[in-house]
């Protein structure tokens, strides 16, 4: 084994957390002056052909819009991750299997009144897609990566 | 007789499949038809003109566009609407309602359509008054309700039509006009009309 | 007779109750009584505030900007339309666009600064790839969307594919018609923090 044992690591944790959680409390120089950034969401579903099923994480008021993405599919919730950052930096997200995907925040508003990130997928570490997406906030889009096992690997990223 | 005015006599049905064939001058026709009604929809959704305004000509402009897609099972009308209350409703939450819609609030939005004015300044202002008033109570009703509420009384869509704009049973539209109704006239109790 | 049925039948008449008994029972119903006295508050203020629809005029202009719009296939641009006469609202308009010109430049020049690789992104397209003296690397898929759409990039065998789905709600589900994109970011939000 080459990391702590498991009750070494939750007592670290402990400690870490209460070293910088005051830290973490005062509000960041960025914050406090009001620079600009948004909050990004980045998700990652595995729909698989045929069936109807969609997975009871996923709420009602999204699935309409998954169905219509990938019409005869069943759809199950990977991982979900919502963070507020700053131009320049990301939100990642890990898929399993080796994927991976990055949304970075370029630009908050852009001269069209749209946000910028660039979003990236990689496996077992080598960049499979690149994008630069510019799009109006709250709307999420989405990147459909074909499995080798005809299921999809669906992500979807949006900014507030 | 005018080409203006044998369109004028012309059903929505026909002017749609006249303007799907490319006859712009149907088009134009049912523009010219449906502009109003989409705009005051819109307005009592969004309780301001110049977004009204905007979000009634980017669906009208959309809707011509995507005649195509039009598939005949309602009127042209009912399937307008369906497209503005939507858009102007997104429109709305984009845009938060502007903070001049609130009570008190003498740069509120006056109207750019607005009617001859009456000579009585008082009576303008209470009719701005009353406006804010208005759409403040109709900013605190849940969204479903305020929709179907200004398709029945400013649109003047049937039960039915509403049912199909909304994808639900009537029964349901005619429970959220009352409710509607009623939140709305709670919120007025007291105010005086003109 | 119910007063509960006496206050729907006013708000959503029906026909099903006798105009003879629901007079019957307003005149002896205080509660009714008042039900319907605010009802009719709320129909005078109504019609009161009703925004005038455009004259004909306005309504050359707004078709001539749509025509223009729909010939050039491009969303069409914010149109102000005033009533005539109204010179101090014209000058607050262009106060207006001027300060919005004025923020959106400071805006961009903030976040240029502050955002070193924002790239320019002109439309829907792969372009080249960057060069790197590693691994074969991917190519970087522009994605340009607007209002309304949703873009799903296909990531296949046979190189990255944009589509560009036009999410007016009267082309969607009727799920999909009653949630706005606000409500879906809500959505997938609460579901990232549960």
């Amino acid at each position: 084994m080459t990391g702590p044992r498991p009750s070494t690591r939750a007592a670290w944790s402990v400690l870490v957390a209460l070293a910088i959680g005051p830290v973490l409390a005062l509000p960041s120089p960025a914050r406090a002056q009001g620079a600009p950034g948004r909050q990004v969401v980045l998700f990652g579903v595995l729909a698989t052909p045929g069936g109807t099923a969609m997975d009871a994480k996923i709420s009602p008021v999204v699935a309409a819009q998954l169905r219509r993405t990938l019409p005869g599919h069943s759809f199950k919730l990977i991982q979900i991750k919502s963070d507020r950052v700053l131009p320049g930096q990301s939100v990642e997200l890990d898929l399993g299997d080796g994927f991976v995907a990055t949304a970075q925040l370029l630009n908050p508003l852009d001269p069209n009144g749209k946000v910028q990130m660039r979003f990236d997928l990689s496996l077992m570490g080598l960049p499979q897609f690149q994008s630069i997406v510019a799009t109006p906030p709250d709307q999420f889009n989405f990147f459909d990566k074909m499995l080798p096992s005809n299921a999809h690997l669906l992500i979807g990223v949006g900014a507030r | 007789m005018p080409e203006a005015t044998i369109r004028a006599m012309e059903t929505d049905e026909a002017l749609v499949r006249l303007a799907r064939e490319g006859d712009r001058s149907a088009m134009e026709e049912l523009f010219r038809r449906h502009w109003g009604v989409a705009y005051r929809v819109a307005y009592r959704l969004l309780g301001h003109d110049q977004d009204a305004q905007d979000a009634t000509q980017e669906c009208m402009i959309k809707a011509m566009a995507h005649l195509g897609d039009f598939d005949g099972r309602s009127g042209f009308r009912t399937w307008l609407l369906r497209i503005v209350t939507n858009a102007a409703f997104d429109a709305g939450r984009r845009r938060k309602r502007r903070a001049t819609v609130g009570l008190g609030s003498a740069e509120g939005d006056a109207g750019g359509f607005e009617p001859a004015r009456e000579d009585d300044p008082a009576r303008n202002l209470r009719r701005q008054d009353l406006r804010n008033t208005l759409d403040t109570a109709l900013d605190k009703i849940p969204p479903k309700l305020r929709k179907t509420f200004v398709l029945f009384a400013e649109a003047g869509l049937t039960y039915a039509e509403i049912a199909e704009v909304q994808q639900v049973p009537i029964g349901t539209v005619m429970s959220r006009i009352y409710n509607a109704r009623t939140k709305l006239q709670s919120y007025l109790d007291g105010v005086e009309g003109l | 007779m119910r007063c509960d049925d006496v206050t729907r039948e006013l708000a959503t008449p029906s026909g099903d109750l006798d105009p003879a008994d629901l007079a019957g029972h307003l005149a002896s119903c205080a509660s009714c009584a008042g039900w319907a006295s605010r009802a009719s508050d709320l129909d005078r203020i109504w019609e009161a505030t009703r925004p005038a629809e455009p004259s004909a005029d306005a309504l050359d202009a707004l078709w001539a900007h749509a025509s223009a719009a729909l010939d050039a296939r491009t969303a069409p641009a914010t149109l102000r339309f005033e009533a005539p006469g109204r010179p101090r609202r014209r000058a607050a308009l262009a106060f207006a666009l001027a300060s919005a010109a004025a923020v959106l430049f400071a805006a961009s020049a903030l976040f240029r600064d502050r955002a070193p690789d924002a790239p320019k992104v002109a439309d829907n397209q792969v372009a080249s790839p960057p060069v790197r003296a590693t691994a074969p690397p991917p190519s970087v898929v522009k994605v340009n969307v607007d209002v309304d759409q949703i873009a799903i990039v296909r990531i296949g065998e046979g190189g990255p594919r944009v589509e560009i789905l036009d999410e007016t709600p009267l082309f969607a589900s009727s799920s999909l018609a009653d949630d706005t994109p606000h409500d879906r970011f809500n959505a997938w939000e609460s579901m990232a923090s549960r």
